[in-house]
């Protein structure tokens, strides 16, 4: 059984990383400009992965980007940069949802109470091809989505992600297994 | 199928608890006596398995475009005219036009709400007609989107009278983001919100004093929440997210003010 190769994103900071971070807080913008080079696939995916909106995504990195900029000067150092900037990320799109809410087809018009998903393959899904993955995930309800991505794909903790979206631990785990069932049917079909 | 205690319909209520490792180990026994014995359930706890670790090995993704220019250009400019926008990429003309949009958006509620307002203030004053009603009776003002006399930017007709001033429409030069609080959208927000406001205060006299205090705590959170965005907006102004809250706000106040308005004149 084979599985995708790509190495899992690393949640330290290398040290330049950790001097640039550093230096752009103190107001470097050439400083951040590598910070943004260092980061932005890693924040766009999980924008995209989110909202399975690449536009949407762009759109919503940048301002990840932009608050991260007038926010350095509050990181302590306390957690990795990459942890604390990809928190960010996730709070800049859950809360550009909420304040989207109304306008339902940028953010998913799906309701969430979807029980199958469009299939992603003719035939069988053949484990390790992560693009029939990503478009099983962009075809999740909203509320699964979220819970898959944040859970299986960036790694936060039932209790965490019930903190983020305002749900609790066991809701975010009844909406993690269904996006699982979910997946596997789309992928299987 | 199998000759374990646990059936596939136990196994698959328990699969959630024993992918996330909840089960304890005299149950996890049981479960996993039962995968071995079963072909359906063999392949559904595989695939699940399959399924999380392909996730956590999925790669990082590329924007279709750099995105830096758009985000220098926004650390380095405090407030965002069209003006300065000679050459904006795709994110950000996509926000400008956003910003237009609102503002159009923003010209037709006020001009509604005028209308409203006009109504109630003449209701309220009998013939002698408002001294600062707002209509949309006069040429516009050069260079502004504002209809032509009598119809509001949706094409509705509205309240029309000789002496009345119209709202300033956001115009298309200089700043376009109507939630910017020094934007002439903002002060058409402002005045319009004061005279309902007014007319509210004038009538509360003839609601119920519960519907009342209702309406005046809702103003309370709205109020907050402008006064929230407002101040997130001095730190990041070109925040979408930010300007679509302050918005919301507004209209959602706007909204209110209307319909407290004219409470009285429907009981």
């Amino acid at each position: 059984m084979m599985v995708a190769t790509v190495d899992n994103p690393t949640f330290t900071t290398s040290r330049s990383d950790a001097d640039d971070v550093a230096l752009a807080a103190n107001g470097d913008r050439l400083a951040f400009e590598r910070v943004y080079r260092a980061h932005v696939n890693r924040v766009f995916a999980v924008c995209a992965r989110m909202v399975a909106d690449r536009s949407l995504a762009e759109e919503l990195t940048q301002d990840v980007f932009v608050r991260a900029w007038s926010k350095l000067s509050l990181y302590r150092g306390e957690s990795a940069f990459t942890t604390w900037l990809h928190r960010l990320a996730v709070n800049v799109v859950l809360n550009a949802r909420k304040s989207e809410g109304r306008n339902r087809t940028r953010f998913g018009s799906e309701p969430d109470e979807v029980d199958t998903l469009p299939h992603v393959r003719a035939s069988g899904w053949t484990p390790g091809l992560s693009l029939d993955l990503e478009a099983a995930i962009a075809g999740l309800p909203p509320g699964a989505r979220q819970v898959f991505v944040l859970h299986d794909v960036e790694g936060y903790k039932h209790e965490e992600i019930a903190e983020m979206l305002g749900i609790t631990a066991g809701g975010s785990k009844a909406q993690l297994h269904r996006a699982r069932l979910l997946l596997r049917e789309a992928l299987n079909r | 199928m199998t000759m374990h205690a646990m059936d596939c319909a136990a196994l698959d209520e328990r699969l959630a608890d024993y992918l996330e490792g909840d089960l304890d180990s005299a149950a996890r026994r049981e479960f996993d006596a039962h995968v071995a014995s079963c072909v359906r359930c063999t392949a559904l706890v595989r695939d699940l398995e399959q399924i999380r670790a392909s996730a956590a090995e999925l790669p990082e993704l590329t924007p279709s475009i750099d995105l830096w220019s758009g985000i220098e250009r926004r650390i380095e400019t405090p407030v965002i005219s069209l003006g300065e926008r000679s050459a904006p990429n795709v994110a950000v003309r996509r926000r400008t036009l956003d910003g237009l949009k609102r503002a159009a958006i923003a010209a037709a509620l006020v001009a509604v709400s005028a209308g409203v307002t006009y109504t109630l203030t003449v209701a309220h004053n009998g013939n002698s007609g408002p001294t600062s009603s707002v209509a949309a009776n006069r040429s516009p003002t050069p260079g502004s989107n504002a209809p032509p006399s009598g119809t509001d930017t949706a094409g509705r007709q509205t309240i029309a009278t000789p002496d009345a001033t119209p709202p300033t429409a956001p115009s298309n030069s200089g700043q376009t983001l109507v939630t910017n609080p020094s934007s002439p959208g903002a002060d058409t927000y402002a005045r319009e919100i004061d005279r309902l406001r007014t007319i509210f205060a004038r009538n509360r006299a003839q609601l119920d004093p519960r519907t009342a205090a209702i309406i005046e705590a809702n103003l309370k959170v709205i109020d907050d929440a402008i006064a929230q965005s407002k101040a997130a907006l001095a730190q990041d102004p070109a925040s979408r997210f930010l300007n679509n809250q302050l918005n919301s706000a507004l209209g959602k106040k706007l909204e209110l003010l209307q319909t407290a308005a004219l409470l009285p004149n429907r009981t």
